[in-house]
């Protein structure tokens, strides 16, 4: 009898955290009928939201890294005060692109023109930026086996560039990122995935960190793996394609959309 | 006039057949008699291979080649633009040229320079590549008349066709496009502080 209602007791508890898990991801997932937003600030002199926001943007190799410098063009620095760079380390060149993409947006709001800061320096009028290295998830040639450990080690390093680059923002000090734009490196997947647990235990709020996802412009017919696994999860607010067929072939006749289309979105 | 040609195999897969294809006897003669001058080609780790399949007569072209370029390839696109000039002048440190053609791989970040620039463009998918997608690109792309996809056995072929056609511009205009900073403004309400200053007139 003892042996059996422990075995009741173990199960009602495993029924118990499994339902609670449920909801709390039924919660924290993006949807369309509730938009998580930040309460307003209730005074207007710790609204360090009107500092300016804080944006991640996950960059992977060569194609990917220039398509997000294309992507950028157009991001206002005012508005996004703390930008961070996440990138794989062995992407070697991959850093200067980070300041290539910099230097464009900060191109048109510099104060003087000419002069575009540097990793971790601070601007008041463009803020700042910094660059997160972390492990690659999996090495190009990496026997299959291997690939769990390697990209448990890639998201430990997410946890740890996501905390390092919300403690020390000098724009929003202490508060997760507000936003996370990528398209496609398997980091990102990974990157995304890190952000979703710290939501679902709560060590971030769930308003912070949206997720923008915008699949490959080489993409044309299908979606890439990452796009594949972010779009089953449903762990991105926003998630883009750039070509008006492949967003046909995802959304179907039936005009629930599960993918956006806005046109080209690289120049 | 000068008239350049300038082809790129990419910087991560090897890609033989294009190099061969690029200083093929057919190639140069085409090239030769649609009026083109120069003829450069970025060979990656292929050097070697290049140095031993390089033809001795290349009809009168001036053949160059490189591996790689840490500064990127903008440099070499921007030759193959039409620069009319002033009467036998130079703007920018180029002589007067026609307009050129680049042929490359099928790697979008390639292929975006290319049309950037307004350069005619031979797209070459790399079959060798298990991942087919590129070819899906190159095809959408010519389809669209915005390239012309090439292969190695029909390159000569192709750059006639690319050279001779009308194409499309990677314009503003000629299709639909989305300011991806004003879809990542929209996600998130930015303009907290005109809400508080509006509330407090309510």
């Amino acid at each position: 009898m003892a042996y059996l209602s422990a075995l009741r007791l173990c199960i009602a508890a495993t029924l118990i955290v499994v339902t609670t898990a449920f909801l709390r991801i039924l919660y924290i997932l993006p949807s369309k009928r509730i938009s998580h937003q930040k309460p307003r600030a209730k005074s207007r002199r710790n609204g360090a939201s009107h500092m300016g926001k804080h944006m991640v943007i996950v960059l992977g190799s060569g194609g990917h890294t220039a398509e997000m410098m294309s992507l950028m063009r157009d991001f206002d620095p005012r508005k996004y005060k703390h930008r961070t760079y996440i990138m794989s380390s062995g992407d070697g060149f991959s850093s200067s692109k980070a300041f290539d993409i910099e230097t464009r947006i900060q191109t048109n709001h510099a104060d003087p023109p000419s002069k575009v800061t540097n990793a971790g320096e601070y601007s008041p009028v463009t803020g700042t930026w910094d660059v997160k290295l972390v492990p690659r998830a999996r090495k190009i040639h990496q026997p299959l086996y291997t690939t769990p450990f390697s990209a448990l080690w890639c998201l430990l390093g997410c946890f740890k560039a996501l905390n390092e680059t919300a403690r020390y923002s000098r724009v929003t000090e202490g508060q997760f990122p507000d936003v996370i734009v990528t398209n496609g490196p398997a980091t990102a997947v990974i990157f995304i995935l890190a952000a979703t647990i710290l939501k679902f235990f709560a060590v971030a709020p769930v308003w912070s960190m949206k997720i923008i996802y915008v699949e490959s412009w080489a993409r044309v017919k299908t979606l890439s793996l990452s796009g594949k696994i972010l779009l089953k999860t449903g762990l991105c607010e926003r998630f883009f394609v750039q070509w008006e067929k492949l967003a046909l072939a995802i959304n179907g006749p039936s005009g629930r959309k599960k993918v956006e289309w806005e046109g080209f979105l690289v120049e | 006039m000068r008239r350049e040609c300038f082809v790129t195999i990419g910087a991560t897969a090897k890609f033989e057949d294009l190099v061969a294809a690029a200083v093929s006897e057919q190639t140069l003669t085409k090239l030769k008699e649609l009026g083109y001058t120069h003829l450069t080609v970025q060979v990656g780790d292929l050097e070697d291979y290049f140095k031993r399949i390089r033809l001795q007569d290349t009809k009168g072209i001036i053949v160059n080649h490189f591996n790689f370029d840490k500064d990127g390839l903008a440099h070499y696109m921007k030759k193959c633009r039409a620069n009319p000039g002033p009467d036998g002048g130079s703007i920018n440190g180029l002589t007067p040229s026609e307009e050129g053609l680049i042929i490359c791989h099928a790697g979008s970040g390639t292929i975006l320079d290319g049309m950037r620039f307004g350069v005619p463009l031979v797209v070459v998918p790399n079959d060798s590549l298990l991942d087919n997608h590129q070819d899906e690109l190159a095809d959408e792309l010519e389809a669209q008349g915005y390239v012309t996809k090439g292969s190695p056995e029909n390159l000569a072929e192709a750059i006639d066709r690319a050279t001779m056609r009308s194409r499309r511009p990677w314009g503003h205009s000629s299709s639909k496009r989305g300011n991806f900073a004003a879809l990542v403004d929209g996600t998130t309400p930015w303009n907290l502080q005109e809400d508080d200053a509006k509330s407090r007139y309510d």
